[in-house]
């Protein structure tokens, strides 16, 4: 962000105060991420860490993708993912040469935080490490987090004051973590599994938990545990995406855009949500994911076989990569995802729209978009993380019943959904199932009991910290 | 307030229309040719012909349209392509029975246990009950339906022996209560923390405080003056949040086995038979609005503090 933001976010407060200059690198927002000089606080370092493991991801998926793919365009894959792990790395070294700075030694040791045992413990004792409270050779001290160093909630960023708020609280912490491990499992599905997903063994079916299967095998033989972590693979990119691509993308634009042209606009994509939001959730997401995937799948072999000409193609293996599946879960699941986020996002907008200083900012002459984006959009993002953490579960019990019901992600490929099903049969058989061979239902349910319940805990314990006022 | 309902009645039929239009366009283009998943291994250019000939396939779209919500609007869904033969009305009519049947029970108990437990846990705001009653509703919110109902099922029906383990016998029949509570019982923390939410409002309120300091009996504060008009908000969320049950409720008819609507649209989610699924949607769809219509109608009525632009 830059300097005429800061004055905005401080005309908020009345106050420029010291800490904004963590918010106004020069360079903008590139070079708050991979910028050298300076100094940072505790949270905006952990922040910055937190940006470099969410990079990282796709690295790892383009990754594992690769394998599935014909062998040249897998090369491409993989330089792809190097290209990304390369961006992660930066983002997390040059955070540690500034994190350096705060705590007032050298930047070169940064360099020390990719080097994988060192660096890991190297980052953590940056992240605990106390800054100095006083301007050292490196600059001025970042106002805000040091521990001993006066909190004051003048100039402190909206997010920075709700983070503060949300770290007293035990529970939301432990919500966040178990989050956060689950996520974390999801990802990394491919290394900490023990077996195959889809690999049968019919020497050992219906085995309780052993030191070769953790949790048993099912009954067909196939490692239960490693089905559940890639099951929670499933759910946890299909979260992700579907909140990220429906609530976030479409259901903020749609809202900002709604709420601050209004007009004619606004009343289109209220109507079309009103449409949308007229049939039972669940049966629309049925309705949608039955009928287009025949068509889907259909498109996708037909794209396969246009761009497999002469007979190579970089795309080779789409349909057998899951990414159909994907694919159709999601546009299923997205007229779920945006209607609630554009309504609320577009109630808020409508609020600010004519708050003193976006007046001013217009009269200053700042563009539409340039207004949208980075005068309305800090402001309500109390709102949209408040709505998609809730619209995470959600999405997560409808992915569950997608699979339950078949038409969500299709086998080989595990989901817990389909993992339920598969054992009870669809039906009463259930109840035998679960007297007989109890883990083989427990260990999908449990973790997505798990999932929804932390996101329902941590959605009321961020919206108590964002809206302080509804409690 | 009268040109409100008079809005709302117009723009009703509208909103039903670009619903059918949705349902339309996805049966239609979605799964590709409806003729051959009918034919399969049978088919044949010439017997395919003839049948797109009956089934007026042939004519262009608008007009398949328009026939589609005229018959729609007849309670005429077409032929089930499964079931040959046989229309999907008829088909569907006993099992849209049943499952009204056990929506109704499930909605009793999410209502008659959500309100009066979020009213209580309002009473007794700061109190241990409180945090206790609201995080073991959410408890039971995000506990997946395939788990409360083998527990159900092996707990009251084969340990204790108090109703039979699965089966359909009618509104009033004991089996009823199994799956009525599995479908019921995550959509309490819903009601619960609404209820709760509208009775603190209610509690601050002036009135409610002068009440009081009058010497009215503290019992019948909280259920004239306050209760009464905590309700209120309720009743607009009825129909969104029952809505969310349906999901579990198609789980639950398989599990006890229930002929409904859930199993009957998953069997022919199998067999492909589309004109099914769309009448199903179709018509939870129209249950929906017409549902929401109503509730907000009669919000504006109980509560005439409401002002609709």
């Amino acid at each position: 962000m830059s300097n005429q933001d800061v004055t905005t976010q401080s005309s908020r407060t009345g106050n420029d105060m010291p800490g904004d200059v963590d918010f106004a690198h020069p360079l903008g927002i590139i070079g708050e991420l991979i910028g050298t000089g300076g100094r940072i606080n505790r949270a905006g370092y952990f922040a910055r860490l937190v940006v470099a493991s969410v990079v990282f991801v796709p690295g790892l998926l383009l990754n594992d993708a690769s394998s599935s793919f014909s062998p040249l365009s897998s090369l491409a894959f993989v330089y792809l993912a190097f290209a990304v792990f390369f961006l992660s790395a930066l983002i997390a070294v040059s955070a540690s040469i500034r994190r350096a700075h705060d705590v007032g030694w050298h930047g070169a040791l940064g360099l020390l935080v990719p080097i994988p045992p060192i660096g890991f413990l190297f980052g953590l004792f940056l992240l605990a490490r106390r800054g100095h409270s006083a301007t050292n050779s490196h600059g001025r001290s970042p106002a805000g987090l040091n521990v001993g160093a006066p909190i004051s909630s003048v100039g402190i960023s909206p997010i920075t004051q709700a983070w503060q708020r949300l770290r007293r609280k035990k529970i939301a912490m432990a919500t966040l973590s178990i989050i956060l491990v689950i996520y974390a499992v999801g990802i990394l599905a491919k290394p900490l599994s023990t077996h195959s997903y889809s690999q049968t063994d019919l020497r050992h079916t219906q085995e309780g938990p052993s030191t070769s299967h953790v949790l048993g095998t099912d009954r067909i033989g196939r490692d239960i545990y490693t089905r559940v972590i890639w099951g929670v693979q499933t759910t946890v990119l299909l979260t992700i995406i579907t909140v990220g691509t429906g609530g976030i993308i479409l259901g903020v634009t749609l809202g900002m855009v709604a709420g601050y042209f209004g007009g004619r606009m606004d009343a289109v994509i209220m109507r079309v949500g009103e449409v949308v939001a007229a049939f039972p959730g669940i049966l629309l997401v049925i309705l949608i994911a039955a009928t287009l995937r025949p068509r889907i799948v259909g498109w996708t072999r037909d794209f396969e076989d246009w761009s497999n000409y002469p007979n190579w193609s970089p795309f080779g293996g789409l349909v057998e990569s899951g990414f159909v599946d994907y694919l159709v879960v999601t546009i299923a699941l997205l007229p779920f995802a945006w209607y609630g986020m554009m309504r609320l996002v577009r109630g808020q907008v409508l609020a600010l729209r004519n708050a003193d200083y976006i007046e001013a900012a217009r009269a200053v002459g700042v563009s539409t978009p340039r207004l949208l984006f980075s005068h309305i959009l800090p402001n309500i993002t109390g709102t949209i993380i408040v709505t998609a953490s809730a619209g995470m579960g959600a999405i997560a019990g409808s992915e569950l019943i997608l699979s339950f019901l078949g038409i969500g992600v299709q086998p080989p490929r595990p989901s817990l959904g389909f993992m339920i099903s598969d054992v009870s049969g669809r039906g009463t058989a259930v109840v035998s199932v679960i007297q007989q061979h109890p883990e083989q239902l427990l260990a999908p349910i449990a973790v997505i009991w798990l999932l929804i319940f932390t996101w329902s805990l941590l959605g009321d314990a961020l919206n108590d910290v964002f809206n302080p006022r509804t409690r | 307030m009268l040109a409100y309902i008079v809005r709302r009645l117009m723009w009703t039929p509208i909103l039903l229309l670009f619903v059918s239009a949705i349902v339309f366009t996805l049966g239609h283009y979605g799964p590709g040719d409806p003729v051959q998943i009918q034919l399969g291994q049978h088919f044949t250019e010439e017997r395919a012909e003839r049948l797109r000939e009956s089934r007026g396939l042939n004519d262009p779209v608008a007009q398949q349209y328009l026939r589609f919500v005229w018959n729609a609007l007849h309670f005429d869904f077409g032929e089930s392509t499964q079931f040959q033969g046989r229309g999907v009305t008829e088909l569907l009519g006993p099992k849209l029975k049943v499952s009204a049947q056990l929506f109704l029970a499930a909605a009793l108990i999410t209502i008659g246990m959500g309100v009066p437990l979020g009213f209580y846990t309002a009473l007794k705001q700061g109190s241990w009950q409180d945090p206790t009653i609201v995080s073991g509703s959410l408890v039971l919110d995000a506990m997946p339906v395939f788990l409360t109902a083998p527990y159900l099922i092996i707990i009251f029906a084969l340990k204790l022996d108090w109703v039979p383990v699965s089966g359909w016998g009618g509104f009033f029949s004991p089996q009823v209560i199994l799956p009525a509570l599995v479908i019921g019982l995550p959509g309490v923390a819903i009601f619960t923390r609404i209820m709760r939410s509208s009775t603190l409002d209610v509690l601050g309120q002036d009135y409610v405080r002068t009440a009081r300091s009058k010497g009215v009996p503290e019992h019948v504060v909280n259920y004239r003056h306050v209760a009464r008009i905590a309700l209120i908000p309720i009743l607009t969320l009825i129909g969104f949040s029952l809505s969310g049950l349906l999901g579990g409720a198609f789980i639950v008819e398989l599990i006890f086995g229930i002929p409904g609507v859930g199993r009957f649209t998953l069997d022919a989610l199998f067999a492909r038979d589309f004109p099914v699924i769309m009448a199903v949607a179709l018509i939870g769809a129209a249950s929906l609005v017409i549902a929401n219509l109503i509730v907000d109608i009669m919000y504006s009525i109980v509560d005439p503090r409401i002002r609709y632009q």
